[in-house]
């Protein structure tokens, strides 16, 4: 009964999003309901036939409890923060680029002279972006994000960086674009960020595999710290 | 995971991967889980064994080919599936249909293959129909090693004990309140219908199948909260170096995929696109490898398995999953243009 009254509870408040992808919802919402039904139909049975012993029936339950009760205070303080880890697996795949020699198909037509990154095109233009970077060069860009910085970074550059989720919390990795200008040393990593520049693009070794790839770069004219306006999380399917 | 980084950072870091990845996975399994013991406790009270045998033939070799595409019809993941096969074999099925259906279902599974067309979409190789062809070719050849290992073992190929052979044996069962066996971890007996009925009514089996699905549901969640711990402390200490320096050569590549498969234990409708960015374009038999043997076998899944499969078998059973995907793979990778 505390599952089903915690997986409502995370869908009513949008934490659920934090944590699994939304079309995920309505297998939740199918556990939950089934969950309560299983509760309620427990609960008619207690003055039935007596309980199996079983050292483990009274261990069970209360593990149990102690393990919704600790996900509900993790998830209660949730907020959207930055998915912050050091280059585990997970960053390194996201890094990985996901471009191939070919380009993107023609039917998305040429970019606009201004790219607007928005959660809705994000991922859309994020994949064009590393496609084919020539065709971005000299575009000018507005895109937000948290600042993150990997190992190896030049002082003047950040990663302006989402939190891509395919499916849930468990594989979800970091997405960008680089960024480099004097004003992004001073700002700390993890800060949310709007920042406005001009494309260009570097050659870069993504995969720490010593092979460079030419990737795109934003030459920023601005990058100030902003309050969260969007979701850290970028849901591309 | 970076080691250059001071022991505290490295610790509050791997915790928090760690922490993140379990949350991730609980939810992403526990439904399923829960959705697999209803739908297994549904067929235990309704569906009479010879309805399951006039649905897979008697011959081993069609029953097989029945499972792999029985699995287009159950969409949920891999963790739901490890019940639902259990139960076809508790039901009356070879062995090797109920593993051919365990391999192959979530394989099968139309989220699978749309998500691994959309990941790999625009690239030079059409991955979701290798995924589908190699790896249901996979699942019929690894049903047939099981058969061949049951017959040579010279075990029942069939469930013996809790498995009815007539109508009148199952209700006699489903009266007597057949429990799983081995540890089985329940709050109260199912419902004993009174000594009058002679054929339990719709309710006794609506109270049957909510009995069942609490039992086995508790049963299996201890082992599945066990296996995505495994899984998630592993993601947090696995160096990702160890993934990025092992592609250039196909025999290590694909070494590298299945260890990546078993270990990341990642649900089969979103892996298509660590896949992609994980292996591709630097190896592709790397990424099929993934692909077929992450949703046949991972870290949790032989965790959840260890409840209902002795130890010994279910090693057996894992390394013939691993060298069946591992070998198709590599087979794959020499005759078919574009995974070279």
């Amino acid at each position: 009964m505390s599952i089903s009254f915690f997986f409502v509870w995370l869908i009513n408040t949008g934490k659920l999003e934090h944590i699994v992808h939304p079309r995920m919802e309505p297998w939740i919402i199918a556990a939950g309901l089934l969950f309560l039904a299983l509760s309620f139909y427990q609960t008619l049975q207690l003055s039935s036939a007596p309980r199996r012993a079983d050292p483990l029936s009274h261990f069970y339950p209360i593990v149990l409890v102690f393990a919704v009760a600790y996900l509900f205070v993790k998830t209660a303080g949730f907020q959207p923060e930055p998915f912050q880890a050091a280059p585990s697996l997970a960053i390194q795949s996201a890094l990985l680029s996901s471009h191939d020699a070919a380009v993107e198909n023609a039917g998305k037509g040429p970019l606009p002279s201004r790219i607007v990154f928005d959660d809705s095109t994000y991922w859309t233009l994020y994949n064009r972006l590393y496609d084919d970077p020539k065709a971005a060069r000299g575009k000018e860009v507005t895109i937000a994000g948290f600042v993150y910085r990997k190992k190896g970074f030049p002082e003047t550059s950040v990663l302006i960086a989402r939190n891509l989720m395919w499916c849930c919390s468990a594989d979800m990795s970091m997405i960008g674009l680089l960024a480099q200008g004097p004003a992004s040393a001073e700002i700390p990593e993890g800060t949310w960020v709007e920042a406005e520049g001009r494309l260009g693009s570097i050659d870069y070794d993504v995969s720490g595999s010593g092979k460079k790839s030419e990737v795109p770069l934003i030459d920023l004219d601005s990058i100030k710290p902003a309050r969260h306006s969007a979701s850290t999380i970028i849901y591309p399917y | 995971m970076n080691q250059a980084l001071p022991l505290s950072a490295w610790l509050y870091t791997a915790w928090s991967v760690f922490e993140t990845t379990l949350t991730g996975l609980a939810f992403e399994t526990i439904p399923f889980l829960l959705l697999g013991t209803l739908v297994s406790s549904i067929i235990h009270v309704f569906v009479p064994d010879t309805v399951l045998r006039r649905i897979f033939p008697r011959n081993r070799i069609l029953s097989i080919l029945v499972a792999l595409v029985a699995g287009a019809f159950v969409p949920i993941c891999e963790c739901g599936t490890v019940p639902l096969a259990k139960r076809l074999h508790e039901k009356g099925l070879p062995l090797s249909t109920a593993a051919a259906f365990l391999v192959a279902a979530p394989l099968a599974n139309p989220m699978t293959i749309v998500s691994t067309y959309f990941a790999f979409e625009g690239g030079p190789v059409p991955m979701f129909l290798y995924r589908a062809g190699f790896g249901l070719g996979a699942a019929f050849i690894i049903a047939l090693i099981v058969e061949s290992l049951s017959r040579r073992n010279g075990g029942p190929a069939t469930a013996s004990g809790s498995a009815a052979a007539t109508e009148k044996s199952r209700l006699r069962l489903l009266a007597a309140g057949a429990m799983p066996r081995g540890r089985g971890l329940t709050l109260r007996p199912p419902r004993m219908p009174s000594v009058s009925d002679r054929r339990p009514d719709i309710f006794s089996r609506l109270a049957a199948v909510l009995d069942h699905t609490s039992s086995d549901f508790l049963d299996s969640a201890r082992f599945l909260i066990a296996g995505i711990s495994a899984a998630a402390l592993v993601r947090a200490l696995l160096p990702a170096a160890a993934v990025a320096g092992s592609l250039q050569h196909r025999l290590p590549a694909i070494g590298v995929g299945a260890i990546s498969a078993y270990t990341l234990s990642l649900c089969s409708s979103a892996d298509a696109f660590v896949a992609r960015s994980l292996f591709a374009p630097v190896s592709y038999p790397a990424a099929l490898v993934f692909l077929m043997l992450g949703p046949m076998i991972d870290l949790k899944n032989s965790i959840l398995l260890a409840r209902f499969v002795p130890l010994r078998r279910l090693a057996i059973f894992i390394a013939i999953i691993v060298i069946v995907c591992a070998a198709v793979a590599l087979a794959a990778s020499s005759f078919v243009g574009g995974l070279a």
